[in-house]
């Protein structure tokens, strides 16, 4: 797995006009520029083109990730749409769904649908998403930490592309 | 207004035909990007991988945030009107930005592009953010200090 990072910062504002349409403005910013950088140019920006328009700025974003122009072909036997659906909890009680796509069927048990909490690999996988790694932990949307996982099954959704 | 942000991690998955799919988590603001980019490569990825018989190819980072509180937009703001902005660099290209639903306040009040052509004044303060960030259009063109021209575009 080679990672190479992206050479640019994707930068987005978002409108919402009185008809309730929703629309960006984008623009790229080279990757060497500090994310605290970014931030103060996003702010900068923000409120720069709320001056210019007359509809409502919403939101914005900006992203920069790592990718693999040399992946392997994926196994034969891989499909994006057969999830691995792990159910967790937070403290508050609010469960959410995380998937991971194409599960592998080694890891389901036969003639049933159940991941196994106790396989070592989907163990690690659990721990990161509640306990995380050095001092990084996940949260859901509302921003609570996870506190357990309460199932973990096979399912078939849609994907993005597939 | 205040705004709420978030870092979103995309862990992105393809399989064996061309199908792809992301699995998606939040890591709370306080974090630094370097921290949640690490999170992401490092941590998350790898075990993933070990669950999943695609191949991980791609992990994102993405710093989100809304703005609560913000006015109502205007009556004319409708997103179907754009203007569509030019700037020159110094290597003589053109780099496009559009912003949506501009005010009509911002537009020439006198001569044949009147209602159509922005007012350059009205967009200093934009050509002065994108200029000194080195900021780039979508097609990687950079935007220079020169503004060529901002036009109603419907």
């Amino acid at each position: 797995m080679a990672l190479t990072t992206d050479a640019v910062w994707q930068c987005a504002w978002t409108f919402r006009d009185t008809d309730r349409n929703i629309g960006q403005a984008t623009v790229c910013v080279p990757g060497a520029t500090t994310a605290a950088n970014v931030e103060t140019f996003m702010g900068a920006m923000a409120t720069i083109l709320q001056a210019l328009s007359n509809a409502t700025l919403v939101g914005w974003s900006y992203s920069k990730g790592a990718i693999d122009p040399d992946a392997n072909v994926a196994d034969e036997a891989s499909d994006s749409e057969r999830k691995g659906s792990f159910t967790f909890q937070d403290a508050n009680g609010f469960q959410s769904t995380l998937t991971i796509p194409s599960i592998d069927n080694a890891k389901v048990v036969d003639r049933s649908n159940v991941i196994p909490l106790d396989d070592t690999d989907v163990a690690a996988y659990a721990d990161a998403i509640i306990t995380g790694l050095g001092g990084v932990a996940p949260t859901n949307i509302r921003g609570v930490s996870y506190s357990r996982v309460v199932k973990a099954d096979k399912t078939h959704r849609r994907s993005s592309k597939g | 207004m205040g705004v709420a942000s978030v870092w979103e991690l995309r862990t992105y998955i393809r399989d064996r035909d061309g199908g792809q799919a992301d699995t998606r988590i939040y890591l709370p603001a306080s974090h630094s990007y370097e921290a949640a980019l690490s999170f992401a490569v490092d941590v998350l990825g790898p075990r993933i991988q070990a669950l999943s018989n695609g191949v991980w190819y791609r992990s994102l980072v993405i710093r989100s945030a809304s703005i609560d509180g913000a006015p109502p937009p205007g009556e004319l703001g409708t997103h179907t009107r754009k203007m569509l902005c030019l700037w020159r660099n110094d290597d003589d290209r053109l780099a496009s930005f559009s912003i949506y639903a501009p005010r009509p306040d911002i537009f020439l009040v006198d001569g044949p592009d009147a209602g159509m052509r922005a007012d350059p004044a009205a967009l200093a303060d934009i050509t002065a953010a994108l200029s000194d960030i080195g900021a780039l259009d979508y097609s990687r063109v950079r935007f220079g200090a020169t503004l060529a021209g901002a036009y109603l575009a419907l």
